[in-house]
């Protein structure tokens, strides 16, 4: 059953380290880290509830962006299944997650496919971005782009980023481009020209910032990153576009790491991970029987310490002040039982039973948060927690409670 | 850098590489190789050549760390989520709601090698998990203790584990640090003061909102590099925002979680095959393991074990055979002990409120003592007026302070109260030494034969405590045998010492013991100080039978695999050293480890239907340690759950005692009376 393991030494004839950059520019933090930031920050300000992540890579920035609490919908795409596989992990939920699930819902999709294609995995969303994407894309791919991006997907906003090869000569041991899968690497005209030509073509307006400030005395060289913020002119023109959700589920699932299998597919899912929320109605159930049950504990003990107090004798001797606050209990229920039912608000005590009608626990802030309306709270509570007869209250056993403690 | 430039080589190497800077792992066969790569950084023409050095076998101790990040991996792929070092599905969460608790199933999962081959070892666990973040639980002490809050918060929380909502680390709590707050800054590894506030938000995207929380406290131990994260000193610290997941025992809403966590043995093994068979159906999880040439069995390995014969039971007029499940309740119950204590002075406690139950009691006692051989006066009767804890311990303090005849203190306590409990028994151990036993007085109550049955049960745990002797074993043990049993007890708040727990057998039926208790620092797990330790009992030992035992027995508790060689090279070699303080000593030895947690469950097949299997049962083959001497044992028999087996490991056996026999003495000693489920 077991293959023979292999060991190989691998040796390499030069003595290698680290690139370094040692000359005048080093940004803290990390440029990335800065375009992660700024992705975060419109995002914190423009609060998209779908975002998908061109080019996503190790998929840090989706992570970065699972905590914000507006996004409802994250997906990355990137050409490259192995590097987006690597750490997609991440991108789970993690078990703490379930404890107690949030009111938002998020789903994380990683797809793998080109940008050059459209493709209807890519519709619905509200923010693109394309984080030093281009500079990577065959020219022929580079011409498909905006199509795809603007005309297709369509999304309200699109932040690029992109280096600017003005900025290059102040990076030392950077010959002639950044990094050598680039295409090409833009000045800040060729960018900025590209950017407004697409941007009147498809009816965004577009503004020009970035990261990585130059140094004092050579502003004029701009931005280390420039990167150009799309933002649609007339977002609602087309209803039906925007309401328009990822589709799911009208692609097979295929052996993605075996090219031939999708020819005819541009977009395969590789990763799909849905974060607990209390849009799930498991969930929601168990968060309100959770809360139900917290309210009517509260609400009982009140009860039972106000009787307590109420008819307290100054009598040492434990067994006897039972039985009469047993005796007191069964008359309080008798006088005053019926009574209290009609008003049907107030906890009372029964025999050997405390009945806290659901109306009382309904009106709890945080039960009335999770259910909004009163059938809902009857209808998940149902099976799950001792009701009365009638279903109008919930029952508890004071002997099982007094053994407890 | 090495890793990206090999990465560009999958094409040569295959897709299934594991390197970790210098050796290369690899499935398949490669002629040597050299490739030419541009370094990215300069552009220079770099070569790599590959040769290779080894081959490894199957089972090589080097493929095992791989073998277990490849199986995590599937485990993964299959939804399941770490914890620790264990696997959970909180999908499928049970919820205690009453309690505000879920319990998560989950699997712990490693592949070892064993004496028969590679193994994958599977247990089917639980975790218990709190659903609130340890500042609402703060927050509902609060509401509920306002004057001792801090206290309370210390004693609930401290020594629980937590989970973070950020990261999913787990920490153990050690302490609560009252006057720092999320807004109090650290140094980070950069050297950077950075606030709590701000690093969450940055790090994580999180915002603290409750500014004014306390700062919990975790210090790693001193084997773990801190890895310079949140540390300060040395201390780890986390906001209570996260989730409390261990609990320290004593908070567990037991009954209600027993119910949950019980398995049955046909529950056990539907769920490891149920695990077993979701990694067969899932493509993406038996590939991750075909891609290194793993592959599963479709069922639990099943294998032959032994039964040991049953030893023969003396009592004083007569000897029997037990019956398989190991309960001799009616023998002992009726026919007299070997040696029976007479008592007669000593104290009964109660509260005023027990006093008619008292007298049933002391009835009972008179009435079921006669059969077993014993003989009991009339106890001094002592009522206290309440059940306070003060109260108990003020009036046993005076009354012990004057008298100091008392053979015996016999206490009722009015429930399951573990505070009075720990306080009546620190007293009756620490302060005024004298033999003592506790009654919960709800097992006296129920069904009319019920208090006979305890009563009856409580009478030869107290003859054994005076020093008497209920029954003994027809294994023939040496005249000069000594049984020496060690443990440590790590305390799990602020960094308090150690306790090494030593006690070694004074007479040849194993009735008399003398004890010692040594202390040590934090976590020092092997014991120092054993040399005088031993000494002392082996002087001891001569005092009472004018002779040194010629054959010593060492249980040694709490020993980890990895800790076994130091246990071999330096506990052992300290405690030999002793028996040259004595002229002409040269005493056989026998060291067994025991471990008691360890995740091997036994079942045994019965017509098509698993169960657990009888006690005595031994499993000394395929399943063992190829390092070591080692056998499985099931003393006892299991009434609920599965069989959990205790491995002893044979660390040193200069008395060569052979396999067999060593397994029935361990498995007679197993079955010392207070082991036995009866008591």
């Amino acid at each position: 059953k077991q293959q023979t393991n292999l060991i190989y030494q691998s040796i390499m004839d030069k003595n290698f380290q680290e690139e370094q950059f040692t000359g005048i520019t080093k940004f803290t933090p990390p440029l990335c880290k800065q375009r992660y930031q700024f992705i975060k920050d419109l995002v914190e300000k423009y609060k998209p509830k779908k975002v998908a992540d061109l080019g996503c890579a190790d998929c840090t920035l989706l992570w970065m962006l699972k905590f914000c609490s507006c996004i409802e919908v994250l997906a990355g795409l990137d050409i490259c299944a192995s590097v987006m596989k690597e750490k997609m992990h991440r991108l789970s939920p993690l078990p703490v997650d379930y404890l107690q699930p949030p009111e938002r819902s998020l789903t994380v999709i990683l797809l793998h496919g080109s940008v050059a294609h459209k493709d209807p995995c890519m519709l619905g969303f509200d923010l693109v971005t394309c984080i030093e994407l281009i500079e990577h894309l065959e020219e022929s791919e580079l011409k498909k782009f905006p199509e795809v991006v603007f005309g297709f997907m369509a999304p309200s906003l699109v932040v690029i980023s992109t280096p600017n090869s003005e900025f290059n000569p102040l990076l030392p041991g950077v010959t002639l481009f950044r990094h050598p899968d680039h295409k090409f690497e833009w000045n800040q005209v060729q960018f900025q020209s590209w950017s407004l030509e697409i941007a009147r073509q498809y009816g965004y307006s577009v503004e020009f910032t970035g990261v990585g400030h130059p140094p004092t005395g050579m502003e004029n060289v701009g931005f280390c990153t420039q990167i150009g913020v799309f933002v649609k002119k007339y977002p609602q023109t087309s209803e039906s576009a925007q309401s328009e959700t990822p589709t799911e589920g009208v692609y097979k699932t295929v052996t993605y790491d075996n090219d031939k299998h999708f020819v005819f597919f541009y977009v395969v899912k590789v990763f799909r991970a849905v974060y607990p929320s209390l849009k799930d109605e498991k969930y929601l159930q168990n968060a309100v029987v959770s809360e139900v049950i917290f309210t009517a504990q509260i609400i009982k003990r009140r009860l039972l310490d106000r009787l307590m107090s109420e008819h307290e004798e100054y009598n040492d001797d434990t067994t006897e002040r039972k039985s009469k606050f047993q005796l007191l209990m069964n008359c309080f229920s008798e006088d005053l039982g019926k009574l209290v039912v009609e008003k049907s608000m107030e906890p009372f005590v029964k025999g050997k039973v405390v009945y806290i009608p659901l109306r009382t626990i309904f009106s709890f802030p945080k039960v009335n948060q999770l259910c909004s309306t009163f059938e809902k709270l009857c209808k998940l509570i149902a099976t799950k927690v001792t009701l009365s007869s009638d279903g109008s209250a919930v029952m508890f056993n004071i002997e099982h409670e007094n053994k407890e403690n | 850098m090495r890793f990206a430039m090999l990465k560009e080589h999958r094409a040569v190497t295959g897709d299934v590489t594991a390197f970790d800077g210098s050796i290369l792992y690899l499935p398949i066969l490669l002629p040597q190789v050299s490739m030419k790569v541009q370094r990215r950084s300069d552009g220079e023409e770099i070569t790599i050549t590959i040769q290779i050095t080894k081959i490894l076998e199957p089972s090589s101790d080097l493929c095992i760390p791989f073998y277990n990040v490849v199986f995590r991996r599937a485990m993964r792929i299959l939804g399941m989520k770490l914890v620790g070092r264990n696997f959970y599905e909180p999908t499928q969460a049970t919820i205690l709601h009453h309690h505000r608790v879920q319990i998560w199933p989950g699997y712990s999962v490693s592949i070892r090698k064993k004496d028969g081959g590679l193994f994958l070892l599977v247990d089917a666990i639980h975790k218990i998990i709190r659903s609130d973040s340890v500042l609402n639980f703060m927050h509902a002490i609060y509401k509920q203790s306002l004057s001792s809050f801090q206290d309370e918060c210390i004693k609930q929380v401290v020594g629980s584990t937590v989970i973070t909502r950020y990261n999913n680390r787990t920490y153990r709590i050690d302490d609560i640090d009252w006057n720092k707050t999320p807004r109090h800054s650290f140094t980070m590894a950069s050297g950077e003061e950075i606030t709590f506030v701000d690093y969450y938000s940055k790090a994580y995207g999180i915002t603290i909102r409750e500014l004014d929380q306390p700062l919990l406290i975790h210090r790693p131990r001193e084997k773990q590099t801190p890895e310079g994260r949140v540390s300060q000193g040395g201390e780890l610290k986390v906001p209570p925002t996260s989730h409390p997941g261990g609990f320290p025992n004593r908070l567990l809403p037991l009954q209600e979680v027993m119910r949950e966590v019980l398995q049955s043995p046909q529950q056990h093994y539907t769920r490891l095959t149920s695990l077993l068979r979701r990694i067969r159906d899932s493509p993406e999880a038996s590939r991750e393991l075909m891609r290194w040439g793993l592959s599963l069995d479709t069922d639990i390995h099943r294998t032959q074990g032994r039964i040991l014969p049953m030893e023969r039971i003396n009592l004083r007029h007569g000897s029997f055979i037990p019956t398989e499940d190991l309960s001799w309740n009616k023998e002992v119950t009726r026919e007299a002990s070997i040696s029976a204590i007479t008592m007669n002075y000593w104290l009964l406690v109660y509260p005023k409120r027990l006093q008619d139950l008292v007298k049933d009691l002391v009835a009972t006692m008179k009435n079921v003592c006669g059969p077993i051989g014993m003989h009991i006066s009339q106890p001094a009767l002592v009522e206290l007026k309440d059940d306070r804890i003060e109260t108990y311990i003020k009036t046993i303090r005076s009354i012990l302070g004057s008298e100091d005849k008392v053979q015996l203190l016999l206490c009722i306590i009015s429930s399951n109260r573990e505070d009075l409990y720990g306080a009546i028994k620190k007293l009756c151990c620490v302060q005024i030494p004298v033999p003592s036993q506790v009654i919960n007085v709800q097992s006296l109550m129920g069904q009319p034969g019920k208090m006979k049955s305890v009563v009856q049960k409580v009478l030869l745990q107290i003859n054994c405590k005076l020093g008497g002797n209920t029954w003994n074993w027809g294994l023939c043990l040496s005249k000069q045998l000594m049984v020496i049993g060690m443990d440590i007890y790590h305390s799990h708040s602020r960094g308090t010492r150690s306790v090494i727990g030593f006690v070694a057998s004074m007479n040849h039926v194993l009735t008399k013991w003398y004890s010692r208790v040594v202390f040590q620092m934090p976590h020092q797990e092997i014991a120092d100080s054993l040399r005088l330790c031993l000494a002392d009992t082996l002087q001891h030992f001569h005092e009472m039978n004018h002779c040194l035992p010629q054959k010593i027995v060492l249980y040694r508790d709490g020993v980890s695999d990895s800790q076994l060689n130091t246990v071999l090279k330096y506990e052992i070699p300290q405690m030999q050293k002793c028996f040259d303080a004595f002229e002409n000593y040269q005493p056989s030895m026998v060291v067994v480890v025991v471990q008691k947690q360890i995740s091997t469950n036994f079942y045994t097949l019965t017509a098509e239907k698993f169960a657990s299997p009888p006690p005595g049962t031994v499993i000394d083959h395929t399943v063992t340690s190829s390092d070591w001497q080692d056998f499985f044992l099931l003393a006892h028999h299991s009434r609920q759950g599965c069989g959990i087996p205790t491995r002893y490991v044979c660390v040193l056996n200069t008395a060569n005692l052979s396999f067999e026999h060593l397994q029935r003495v361990v498995g007679t000693c197993s079955l010392y009376w207070g082991s036995w489920e009866g008591s």
